[in-house]
């Protein structure tokens, strides 16, 4: 490493200590901890809110994924900013900040246990969060763990423990505060980062048209006739021809093309990743709880200007250079294509930057990688806190005791949990590498009808919330479990009871258990609304009425 | 965009416009709604977590 690089480090080492001391001393009570005070900047919570949505995974994994299926993957970035940035921050989140702060909710499920009633749903919400949230977290963990080990060549474990340590430091030590802070600092990285791979990608293929241009002519020559004739089953399967394979066998006609409409992987691209991802961000418990961080809707008004442009610059860049990063390969690397150059869908990334880039740019890019994960890390271990220490110790034992103290405890035992988890596996099996995806599902049809419902709906009761959770937990685990094609087979109990990797067969094994599950747990909400009790209409005030 | 076939192109529109909108919405509200002064009951409630925060 040259001289300007350790400079680099320790500096950035020195401004993340910094801002975790300023949360520190702005920490005063529990409010301040776990919901930071509720006076967070617009700028701050903006990038916090990006930046914790776009871990390393994002960038790399489904940058892969674009160098593999193409542009039809713009279609989560048109969701990205619809929704989890439009339609979150301008509908959901006033009515989040107002409801919370009636109801002096410091969690996620606090807010809905307080709008509903209901003990039973913040235990159960922290259950959700503490059982799969430490598997999300994990891949998050050994996804930035294995870049820095690569990097500076370095012993993985090493790796693992120095970076714990630092995020450790600064969630224990800040709080909320701390974490958005550092967030915002990452959330800066990332996006200055994204702003030079776009634009070197671009002129190193001679501008916005030819490079857009050249990828029907490499898709042509290196997927259409290399493979049209050739049987998969003559394929390595995971191998980079047999992947090309697939996506022609799932009926993608090209990296600027959308597959044929209900093919398998118009499916996957749809239902997967664009839904999947694209409305599953709106149940994501570190997220929402961001909204409780602002004092007023101005901030809100702003973040929408601020996240917007943050999310296109992450998602949209990446998905594009991943596409074309197929005419760059085929130009620079002898007619290949990304996946026959780099050797795998997730080494598409690393590899484009380590050879299409200039050196210096793979040390910043490095650093953006390590800020995605950072900022999605240290916001997990801070909602993991809340939720074994607000949520589910402090409701257990019914006893007050001072929150920050109860998460702190928290925040360090799920940290020990979800290290652990990377630290015995560094390579990730297969339910580590489907958890973010596990997670959307899940919190989606789970928390999604009962959020939107208790925050719009003045009729939805107790009952409906509950039930409606216990269906989206038993549907989309079903799902999960036994039918969608990817989670299904890596998890494998359904092939060890039944000895199948799915019970249903055909197209709608592709259908993500998010476009299953959501409408059924929302019908529940409904029906079961209509068939209940009506709440008090006291306590319907104070949830409604300032 | 004559390289892009509809779905795409529309994918790459509507990013571009959810964009603009969004940044549209944020600049026309961008003074709008400020904080107002809390109700009497958060100052109550201030009061009485303090209290409890000093007494643990």
């Amino acid at each position: 490493m040259s001289m300007y690089e350790n400079i680099i480090i320790i500096l950035y080492l020195a401004v993340l200590g910094y801002l975790g001391f300023r949360g520190y001393k702005q920490t005063k009570n529990s409010t301040d901890y776990l919901i930071a005070g509720r006076d967070t900047h617009p700028f701050i919570m903006a990038l916090s809110y990006g930046a914790t949505f776009i871990s390393t995974a994002a960038i790399v994994g489904f940058g892969g994924v674009a160098a593999w299926l193409g542009n039809s993957l713009l279609w989560l970035t048109v969701f990205n900013i619809f929704i989890g940035i439009f339609v979150a921050f301008v509908f959901l989140g006033n009515p989040t900040r107002k409801m919370g702060y009636r109801l002096n909710a410091h969690t996620f499920p606090e807010l809905l246990a307080k709008r509903f009633d209901s003990k039973f749903i913040q235990i159960f919400g922290a259950l959700i969060i503490l059982i799969f949230m430490p598997l999300y977290a994990t891949a998050v963990l050994i996804g930035g763990t294995q870049f820095i080990a690569l990097y500076f060549d370095t012993d993985y474990h090493m790796s693992l423990m120095v970076f714990s340590i630092i995020i450790t430091a600064y969630v224990i030590a800040g709080g909320l505060k701390g974490v958005m802070l550092t967030d915002a600092l990452q959330g800066v990285i990332m996006f200055v980062a994204m702003i030079i791979l776009v634009v070197v990608t671009f002129d190193s293929l001679g501008g916005i048209d030819a490079a857009f241009s050249k990828l029907e002519h490499v898709w042509q020559t290196t997927v259409v006739s290399a493979l049209e004739q050739t049987n998969i089953t003559e394929l390595t399967p995971g191998s980079p021809d047999f992947m090309m394979k697939l996506s022609l066998l799932w009926g993608f006609e090209g990296w600027n093309s959308m597959p044929q409409f209900l093919s398998k992987g118009w499916l996957f691209v749809i239902t997967t990743i664009t839904m999947g991802v694209g409305i599953g961000v709106l149940a994501q418990p570190q997220l929402i709880v961001r909204f409780m961080t602002v004092k007023s809707k101005q901030e809100l008004n702003r973040a929408v200007l601020i996240g917007s442009i943050f999310i296109l610059a992450m998602t949209g860049i990446i998905f594009i250079v991943g596409a074309l990063s197929n005419a760059w390969y085929f130009e620079f690397n002898e007619g290949k294509n990304a996946l026959q150059s780099a050797g795998s869908i997730e080494k598409v990334i690393p590899h484009f930057i380590n050879n299409a880039m200039p050196k210096w740019f793979a040390f910043v890019f490095l650093f953006a990688l390590i800020s995605a994960a950072m900022s999605t890390l240290s916001s997990q271990f801070h909602t993991m806190g809340t939720a074994v220490g607000r949520d589910f110790f402090e409701q257990i034992t019914k006893k007050d005791y001072n929150s920050v103290t109860v998460t702190r405890l928290g925040v360090v035992l799920m940290i020990i949990f979800s290290v652990s988890l990377a630290y015995a596996f560094d390579k990730q099996p297969a339910i580590i590498a489907r958890s973010t995806a596990i997670f959307f599902a899940l919190c989606a049809s789970i928390f999604l009808p009962s959020f939107i419902g208790g925050l719009f709906f003045k009729g939805m009761t107790k009952a409906a919330a509950i039930s409606s959770m216990l269906v989206g937990l038993v549907v989309s685990s079903f799902w999960l479990l036994f039918v969608h094609f990817t989670e299904a087979k890596a998890l494998g109990l359904s092939k060890a009871i039944f000895g199948t990797d799915s019970l249903l067969s055909g197209d709608i094994i592709f259908v993500d258990a998010l476009v299953i599950a959501l409408p059924i747990s929302t019908i529940t909400a409904i029906a079961v609304s209509f068939m209940t009790k009506k709440m008090d209409k006291k306590h319907l005030d104070k949830c409604f009425n300032d | 965009m004559g390289y892009f076939d509809f779905g795409v192109g529309l994918a790459f529109i509507l990013m571009i416009i959810s964009t603009i909108a969004s940044v549209v919405y944020g600049a026309m509200n961008w003074n709008k709604d400020a904080y107002v002064k809390p109700p009497k009951f958060v100052k109550e409630w201030k009061k009485t977590e303090k209290k409890i925060e000093d007494e643990l």
